[in-house]
């Protein structure tokens, strides 16, 4: 069975002042996927939004939201698009249900609907409790809820998120997370991070770009299934990385100037095998720790590695 | 959707405390300005006028005068809230909304412009209506009083469309408010340079608004002047809505 192609980006390329910003960029959305669009800061995810909202113009390339050409059609296609920029586009001197009418009516909700859609957006954002509020006066989370809820008021089939967490508490970041996981059940959604443990938590694909470019495409159930894992070691002692790398299982080897051990194996019983070497060879093993997870091994070996600095000093 | 973008923004400027402030500012200063011409009409003018066979009468000398004022005070006023309505809003990411919903830039323009005329009009209908209280008391001449009022709101609105146009190309609102100033300034220049002995010059004349809001201050209402308002108008909403056609995808 094939999926429906909710977004189609193909050989986008944007430029500013002769420096590429997104470079060839191609990629896919089916619907009902939840897609996370990770790279560092600058990496070019916001000006891939951008440009596939319609809020800039590439230099190149072709973005098709619903079959429809967003720089040719951008009416019909921005209508089933909803969109939260990494500034929430909010009208600090309204209170939340007037902005929410007001984006209702821009994006076409039938007057009828209108009021149905405000307390449906509301609900689902939970922002009941504030609904009479004036925005200026909310705080930065609850805001950044007023932002996803006018994404979403007119039940568009794309949902596009620029960094929705970024600058929240940890308790908001955490209900903004149980919002996004509520969203996935009905839209699909693009979320631009650079918070991996959002993207894992949340996403079903990941897409890493750095540079403008497209590192990586790989659903998130493909990248833990990674049979590589890593290991930070710490020892007393000071033993040879030849003598690491030659255990069974280890597949590379790494140390900082710190001492830190930084191990990537496969095989099963490579912990205890350490420590067995350890023992004999008086290395004084004080401290062992998984420390990354599979995606943020990838983004580590995609995005850092890349960039000439070592996975060793990019952990510590 | 015009009319809903122009409704939230005409609500937007009343519900913030700068309209009435200012709006205030603006009757308070008028309503002195008004009593010091209705002053210095009784105490000086009205007496020399008694000889005079046609002579000028209360609209002309105490009226007139008090709606160019109307008319000055106006684009100063004017500049302010198309920098909160187009450049304040960039440089907060509000703009992102409109320009992300399924509507066209000449939506979001007109949407923008209508609120602001809308503005203008009520300020001129304001402060007009202390001008027409003196009818009370006095005859007056309606017909150019109403000539006048055209002129003033004319002159008002179209200057709203050049400066939604200058807003629209910065993000810094204290740029913005200075350069819609600055147009301001180089349209008067232009009839100061126009009407100057030295360099007259009919174009310079035609371009700045200024004599044609002169003109229909005195209650002629000519085409010519009616047509320079529009085209002044329609050029700088034309400019915009290219401009933001060159910013966005449309």
């Amino acid at each position: 069975m094939t999926q429906e192609t909710l977004l189609s980006v193909q050989n986008l390329q944007r430029s500013f002042d002769g420096n590429e910003a997104v470079h060839n960029l191609n990629f896919e959305i089916h619907r009902g996927e939840v897609v996370a669009l990770l790279g560092t800061n600058g990496a070019g995810k916001s000006t891939t939004l951008n440009m596939i909202t319609g809020n800039l113009k590439p230099d190149a390339g072709e973005v098709n939201i619903c079959g429809l050409n967003v720089f040719t059609k951008p009416k019909q296609a921005k209508t089933n698009l909803g969109y939260l920029p990494e500034t929430p586009p909010l009208y600090r001197e309204l209170n939340v249900s007037e902005y929410l009418q007001f984006a209702a009516c821009l994006h076409g909700v039938g007057k009828a609907q209108v009021q149905n859609s405000i307390d449906k957006a509301l609900e689902i954002c939970g922002l009941n409790t504030v609904r009479k509020k004036l925005i200026a006066n909310l705080s930065k989370g609850f805001q950044q809820r007023v932002g996803i809820a006018q994404a979403i008021i007119h039940n568009p089939a794309l949902v596009i998120l620029d960094e929705p967490t970024i600058g929240l508490d940890p308790v908001q970041m955490q209900d903004i997370r149980a919002l996004l996981d509520d969203l996935s059940n009905n839209h699909s959604v693009l979320l631009s991070t650079h918070m991996l443990a959002e993207a894992e938590s949340t996403c079903d694909r990941v897409l890493i770009i750095d540079k403008g470019s497209l590192l990586l495409d790989q659903a998130l159930q493909n990248l833990n299934s990674s049979p590589d894992k890593r290991v930070k070691l710490r020892f007393h002692g000071n033993p040879p990385v030849e003598a690491l790398n030659a255990i069974v299982g280890c597949r590379s080897v790494s140390c900082s100037q710190y001492g830190n051990f930084m191990c990537r194996y496969d095989g099963a019983d490579f912990i205890q095998q350490v420590q067995a070497q350890s023992l004999e060879n008086n290395w004084q093993l004080y401290e062992i720790g998984p420390i990354a997870s599979s995606l943020e091994q990838v983004f580590l070996d995609l995005v850092v590695r890349d960039s000439g600095v070592s996975n060793a000093q990019a952990i510590q | 959707m015009t009319w809903l973008i122009t409704h939230n923004e005409f609500k937007r400027v009343w519900y913030s405390s700068i309209a009435w402030v200012l709006f205030s500012i603006a009757l308070f200063v008028l309503g002195l300005l008004l009593l010091v011409l209705l002053n210095n009409f009784y105490s000086d003018v009205q007496a020399k006028l008694v000889s005079l066979k046609h002579a000028p009468g209360l609209t002309d000398l105490v009226i007139a005068p008090y709606l160019f004022w109307v008319a000055v005070v106006g684009v100063f006023i004017v500049p302010l809230f198309a920098v909160r309505s187009c450049t304040e809003e960039r440089l907060q990411g509000a703009d992102l909304l409109l320009s992300s919903a399924p509507i066209s830039n000449v939506q979001i323009v007109l949407g923008k412009f209508f609120a602001l005329t809308l503005f203008a009009f009520i300020y001129t209908a304001v402060c007009s209506s202390l001008a027409l209280a003196l009818g009370y008391f006095t005859a007056l001449d309606y017909g150019k009083i109403a000539a006048a009022c055209l002129g003033v709101f004319l002159y008002i609105s179209s200057f709203c469309a050049a400066a939604i146009f200058v807003a629209h190309l910065t993000r810094t609102p204290i740029i913005a408010t200075a350069a819609i100033l600055g147009l301001l300034l180089v349209l008067v220049m232009l009839y100061m340079s126009g009407s100057a002995t030295s360099s007259s010059s009919e174009l310079f004349l035609y371009l700045s608004n200024f004599p044609h809001l002169a003109d229909m201050l005195t209650g002629s209402i000519d085409t010519t002047h009616i047509a320079y308002f529009l085209l002044f108008t329609l050029l700088f909403l034309c400019l915009s809505v290219r401009n933001l056609n060159r910013r966005y995808c449309f």
